[in-house]
């Protein structure tokens, strides 16, 4: 059998389309890992039973029609899918035990679209307890650990789906974020992970966290995987009335690099002496690759992360009160009393916000704040094609790191709440080790502006070769 | 120092019940919290607030019935696990036989 490890979309679909494997031998290729790593690991919660039939299933239509790729990019490819996804017949329990044994009666439309595309669900991930928090640890059912260093977190909450990708349990993974949920467990686990436009992929069938900033996105072994997923995952959706009207129509390509025409903006406050130094030093390296190239880089200024700490805290917790406020355990689920420490402390904190007499000093202050954060942003990519920054102030922490923490997630993701606030599309992407351990840039653009987002991330990743180093699971 | 938060009511408000135990922690971390969030105050902020930042507004589909996204009563009532009754689900009595 020729090589399979750490296979991207496309290096899978050329060793399946020249049949040198089949889809059953890169399913059980990742099952027989998985098997071998998930106990130490606990990144994949359920695994779908039928897997194999479906493979089989794959390989007879690849044998009739082997052009099959042409009109189903991701056919007989097995991903990795966070567990606040409905899947039909599928239980899904955005890892609370409120709804331990809750089988979704239908499926998202992320999920439709990629078993339209033909991919392969090979099983369910863990992830913070309705994605609350930037760990993995919040989980229900026991922390995910990172496969870079078992004694170290994933990052959260979709740090299943991220550790899935950097074990080489998937060739992809789908994870959300809400604010930094996708691209600082890539950042920790040394993956790709994508955040497009908010309103670019539906939310419906998601487990619903802060729905203002919820995101569905890719996360994958490179910029091109998360490309080609974008395109497959973006759309307009009749049942989810905040998708962008233009949203089917884009194709995200990442394309050459005009490197005399690139404005880069670092934010001063984004680099700040507060941060791990060994992460400065590694995202310095890698705005240097920028500048060698011609890209134009200048340093900026922005609003302090700690007012979008502030507002996100708000409307994220009220967001949250309103959501969660559905799960009282009489239609389906589990009652309230199993709702875990830290979603009844949001809870709480956002039904306060938004109760009579304090509504106007913390929530309506908030979402001005936002509208300042909004038009902050604003006024920098009038002059810049995107912000090139730190994903994460360190490295992945040690397990136990968050135990406790009322603001663990919001301290972790304080460079990336601020563009999720205001619905803008980020990249994670690999740029170095420290301690053995990845670390991640982020490259954030204007909404609807992914191709350049992208094309920068691409050509980043010709010029380097981090996103290519995996860790050594020896099992 | 915050607002002092009511914890007893806004658990009431939000329908779950707490342990002393989660009485006393909360109480403390939501201050906490809210200390925080302070610096928000330290800004003038004399714009509209953004609730959400698409621009959408008054977003409608057809008015057709999608049958594909329809479910039974059987699949409906499946889903309160053990509590339905006759193709109903059983709640929990809310009236108390004195009101």
């Amino acid at each position: 059998m020729p090589m399979t490890n750490n296979l991207t979309i496309d290096s899978a679909r050329k060793l399946l389309a020249s049949r040198e494997i089949s889809v059953l031998e890169l399913v059980e290729y990742y099952l027989e890992r998985i098997e071998r790593i998930n106990p130490h690991y606990n990144i994949y919660l359920r695994m779908n039973q039928h897997i194999q039939e479906e493979a089989a299933r794959a390989d007879t239509v690849i044998a009739s029609n082997p052009r099959v790729w042409e009109t189903q990019p991701l056919f007989g490819l097995p991903y990795a899918l966070k567990d606040n996804f409905l899947v039909k017949g599928f239980e899904i329990t955005a890892s609370s035990k409120v709804l331990k044994g809750f089988v979704a009666p239908y499926s998202a439309t992320v999920v439709e679209k990629l078993t339209q595309a033909g991919a392969l669900l090979l099983g369910i991930t863990n992830m913070d307890a309705w994605a609350h928090g930037s760990s993995t640890e919040t989980s229900d059912f026991g922390p995910t650990l990172n496969p870079w260093n078992k004694d170290h977190l994933p990052g959260g909450s979709s740090g299943g789906s991220a550790a899935a990708v950097a074990a080489d349990l998937c060739v992809f993974a789908i994870g959300s974020e809400t604010a930094g949920s996708i691209r600082q467990p890539a950042s920790w686990c040394g993956v790709t992970g994508f955040k497009p436009t908010y309103g670019m992929v539906s939310r419906y069938g998601v487990v619903a966290m802060a729905s203002s900033t919820d995101s569905p996105g890719p996360l994958a072994k490179n910029v091109e995987d998360c490309a080609l997923l974008t395109s497959v995952l973006a759309g307009k959706d009749p049942y989810d009335a905040t998708t962008l009207p233009g949203a089917s129509s884009i194709s995200f390509v990442p394309s050459d690099v005009k490197w005399s025409k690139i404005k880069l903006a670092i934010p001063k406050e984004y680099m700040s002496e507060d941060l791990d130094p060994e992460v400065l030093k590694l995202v310095r390296t890698a705005i240097a690759v920028f500048k060698s190239q011609g890209a134009k880089v200048d340093e900026i200024s922005l609003l302090d992360p700690k007012y979008s700490i502030a507002v996100y805290t708000i409307v994220q917790r009220s967001e949250v009160s309103s959501n969660l406020s559905r799960y009282q355990g009489i239609r389906y689920g589990h009652p309230r009393a199993e709702f875990g420490q830290e979603a009844k402390r949001r809870i709480m904190l956002g039904t306060f916000a938004l109760s009579s007499g304090y509504y106007d000093a913390y929530y309506k202050k908030a979402q001005q704040v936002r509208t300042m954060i909004r038009d902050d942003f604003d006024k920098v990519f009038e002059s810049y094609d995107a912000i090139i920054a730190p994903v994460s102030p360190c490295v992945a922490l040690k397990v136990g790191a968050s135990k406790d923490a009322a603001m663990f997630g919001e301290l972790q993701d304080l460079l990336l709440e601020a563009s999720s606030i205001a619905g803008l599309t980020g990249l994670s992407v690999p740029c170095g080790f420290s301690k053995e351990l990845p670390v991640g840039l982020q490259i954030t653009g204007q909404k609807q502006t992914e191709n350049v987002v992208l094309s920068l991330g691409k050509a980043y990743q010709q010029l380097t070769s981090f996103h290519q180093s995996f860790p050594d699971i020896s099992l | 120092m915050a607002d002092q938060i009511d914890i007893k009511k806004i658990a009431t408000l939000a329908a779950l019940e707490l342990t002393p135990a989660q009485h006393t922690a909360f109480a403390a971390q939501l201050e906490e919290t809210l200390e925080y969030v302070k610096v928000l105050h330290t800004l003038k902020s004399e714009v509209e607030p953004t609730s959400q930042v698409t621009g959408l507004v008054s977003v409608t589909r057809e008015d057709v019935v999608d049958t594909k996204y329809l479910l039974s009563q059987e699949e409906v009532t499946a889903l309160a696990s053990g509590k339905s009754y006759q193709g109903f689900i059983v709640v929990d009595q809310v009236i108390d036989a004195n009101d």
